[in-house]
């Protein structure tokens, strides 16, 4: 079952609620029921809590919404100038939040149950849960807003929340951005996302274009008036991820002035407002025909906590809706790492955020990190430069001739064999080396332990002997420069090498693994030769290119089985 | 060699180079007719031809001239 929750935002700016209205309005002819986060400004406009009171339907729910803090009241209150409260000093943030709450249970006689942000970090979301428990269900993060976001909004948008979930998910208490491994690191909030994006945009390109968010699309200039196939297309695929994950969310949050004329990216009031009311008809027609349920914030909460338990795994398997190619690109998420393998390279990993090393990436002005919100990578094709930098892949060569397994865009197919068990098949895919035919398939097992089982099978080969090399080319980072390696550690069961720009190689013959100790992400990263054995290889980086790599090769005459997986260091 | 059969000299992708990012270059699926696709932000493309004609346009807006000299 896909699960929707249609969002709202109140402001205290009159013009935001009379387009507000209209989104009520038309939620309420269809008999949909809507979450509205009351911001900071309207919990303190007498008219515009009058407008919540007398719009509110009976299946309606209202909550928070702790952005919009633009505001006199606020600011000779508190004197804080940051516009984003997630960069707030943390007596001040927790003083709005408790303000608010306390403001919002005066007015509607009881607190909220939902609550939503553009980053909630760990700390701030473990003080919500400590002193106002009732809020169970939050907008926690932003997917895949970061880098490519701050580039695509001129560098005038500074969140940066890369390298989190895309599905709701129970937040660990070490770290926001982490899937909980058990009851008790969750933080007893469901987490669920702003928006869902689209899962190949999201890698290429900022995809704040591409999400469930019927304004956006007038931003990207994918619709032709107030017709948008693509929209519809990418949130008939959130239907597809409930088939592989047993559910599915889909988020549909406009704020209100996306629907005026005075919004920069609308041309025309009439047709941004023809696409939302045809969003929410789209949203009625799949529920109808039983495909989906539109619920609130709150329902969607307590139907998470029933078929969700904290340590469950998620998948997604993507296609190309937009252009509409053969690219595929296959997600997993799991307390230990998010992985993302393209199909357009052969199924390489082309992203891979550890989550074992449990990092703190607390914001604001007491952190460390102060506005780098990013789960670091040890892999992102996209940020290093291509997957030649950063991935995990395969390469195969006879005596003189080598290829990649990512020269090949390959079809895929995923299938769940458990409550926490997939496989990833791709084949038969047909290759040449040295202008003989090459058959092989390839088969990934992913679950919601840290293990990443790699299969190849050889279907045909009539030349000499193959040897099959298993490659993880990685480096610590969190956007496009690169950062000191130093530290890192490279072993295997031979001995052990620092990482020092040397560019050498280190042969470790008949070894069962490699691995890398990298501090920075506090986790230990390795290559394990499941079947047959394998000699090893372990290589440093230079300055100009400082990934590291781990190696294994095999013998290729039937089947290769290696582990990729990850441990705290 | 087809239209769409991989060139001698790889194709850049005009999508890649009209985001000012180069040199990305196009691979070539066999499979349903053939295709040229760009592993980075998934141009996709059926013949050579269309590459270029793709390219010629955004060079001709972009720096003012007409044809890209081959």
């Amino acid at each position: 079952m896909l699960f929707t929750n249609i969002v709202h935002r109140l402001d205290g700016a009159p013009s935001h609620r009379k387009a507000l209205e209209f989104q009520w309005q038309e939620a309420h002819r269809l008999g949909l029921p809507t979450t509205t986060l009351l911001t900071y400004p309207a919990l303190f406009d007498e008219s515009a809590v009058e407008q919540a009171a007398r719009s509110c339907g009976p299946g309606d729910e209202l909550g928070l919404h702790l952005h919009e803090l633009k505001c006199p009241r606020l600011l000779d209150k508190y004197g804080v100038r940051e516009p984003v409260l997630w960069l707030w000093p943390r007596d001040n943030r927790m003083a709005v939040i408790d303000e608010m709450v306390g403001r919002f249970a005066e007015i509607f006689g009881r607190p909220p149950a939902s609550i939503g942000g553009y980053i909630i970090d760990a700390w701030t979301l473990k003080e919500i849960e400590r002193r106002h428990p009732t809020i169970r269900t939050a907008i926690t993060s932003c997917f895949e807003e970061g880098v490519k976001m701050f580039y695509g909004n001129n560098r005038n948008w500074l969140l940066f929340s890369d390298g989190g979930p895309w599905n709701p998910y129970y937040p660990s208490r070490a770290n926001a951005l982490a899937p909980a491994r058990n009851a008790e690191e969750a933080i007893g909030i469901v987490a669920v996302p702003h928006l869902n994006r689209d899962m190949i945009m999201a890698l290429s390109s900022r995809d704040d274009w591409f999400a469930s968010h019927p304004g956006n699309v007038f931003r990207a200039q994918i619709n032709e008036g107030a017709e948008c196939p693509y929209l519809f297309r990418m949130m008939q695929a959130w239907e597809h991820q409930a088939e592989l994950n047993g559910w599915s969310y889909l988020n549909v949050f406009v704020s209100s002035p996306w629907l005026l004329a005075g919004h920069w990216c609308v041309e025309r009031e009439e047709d941004v407002r023809a696409l939302y009311t045809r969003t929410l008809e789209f949203l009625k027609a799949r529920e109808e025909a039983g495909a989906m349920r539109v619920v609130t914030m709150d329902e969607f909460g307590r139907e998470f906590r029933a078929r969700v338990t904290p340590g469950d795994a998620t998948v997604c398997h993507w296609r190309d809706e937009l252009g509409q190619s053969k690219r595929e690109v296959v997600w997993l998420s799991n307390p230990h790492h998010r992985s993302a393998f393209d199909m357009a390279r052969g199924g390489a990993l082309i992203d891979f955020r550890p989550y074992d090393g449990r990092l703190n990436l607390d914001l604001g002005p007491e952190c460390e990190r102060v506005w780098n919100g990013n789960a670091p990578f040890l892999v992102s094709s996209e940020h290093t430069g291509g997957h030649w930098n950063t991935s995990q892949h395969a390469t195969i060569s006879d005596s003189t001739h080598s290829m990649s397994l990512c020269d090949r865009r390959t079809r895929v197919r995923v299938t769940r064999l458990d409550r926490n068990a997939w496989k990833v098949f791709t084949g038969p895919v047909r290759y040449e080396l040295g202008g003989q035919p090459l058959v092989i398939e390839a088969e990934w097992e992913l679950g919601a332990d840290a293990d990443i089982i790699i299969r190849r099978r050889l279907l045909e080969w009539k030349g000499s002997p193959l040897k099959l090399s298993e490659v993880f080319l990685g480096r610590a980072g969190s956007h496009e420069y690169p950062e000191d390696q130093r530290g890192v550690i490279l072993r295997a069961p031979n001995g052990e090498w620092p990482v020092t720009y040397s560019d050498e190689t280190r042969t470790c013959p008949g070894v069962g693994w490699v691995e890398a100790a990298v501090p920075p992400l506090g986790m230990i990263v390795r290559l394990e030769a499941v079947n047959p054995p394998a000699d090893g290889l372990l290589g440093d980086g230079v300055i100009f290119s400082p990934s590291f790599r781990l190696q294994l090769d095999f013998t290729f005459s039937q089947e290769t089985q290696t582990c990729l997986t990850t441990r705290p260091l | 060699m087809p239209d769409n059969a991989p060139a001698l000299k790889p194709l850049i992708c005009p999508a890649c180079f009209a985001r000012e990012i180069d040199p990305v270059f196009l691979h070539f699926d066999p499979e349903d007719g053939g295709e040229l696709y760009c592993q980075h932000c998934g141009y996709t493309a059926k013949s050579r031809a269309e590459v270029e004609a793709f390219h010629h346009e955004f060079v001709r807006h972009r720096h003012g001239i007409p044809q890209r000299p081959s």
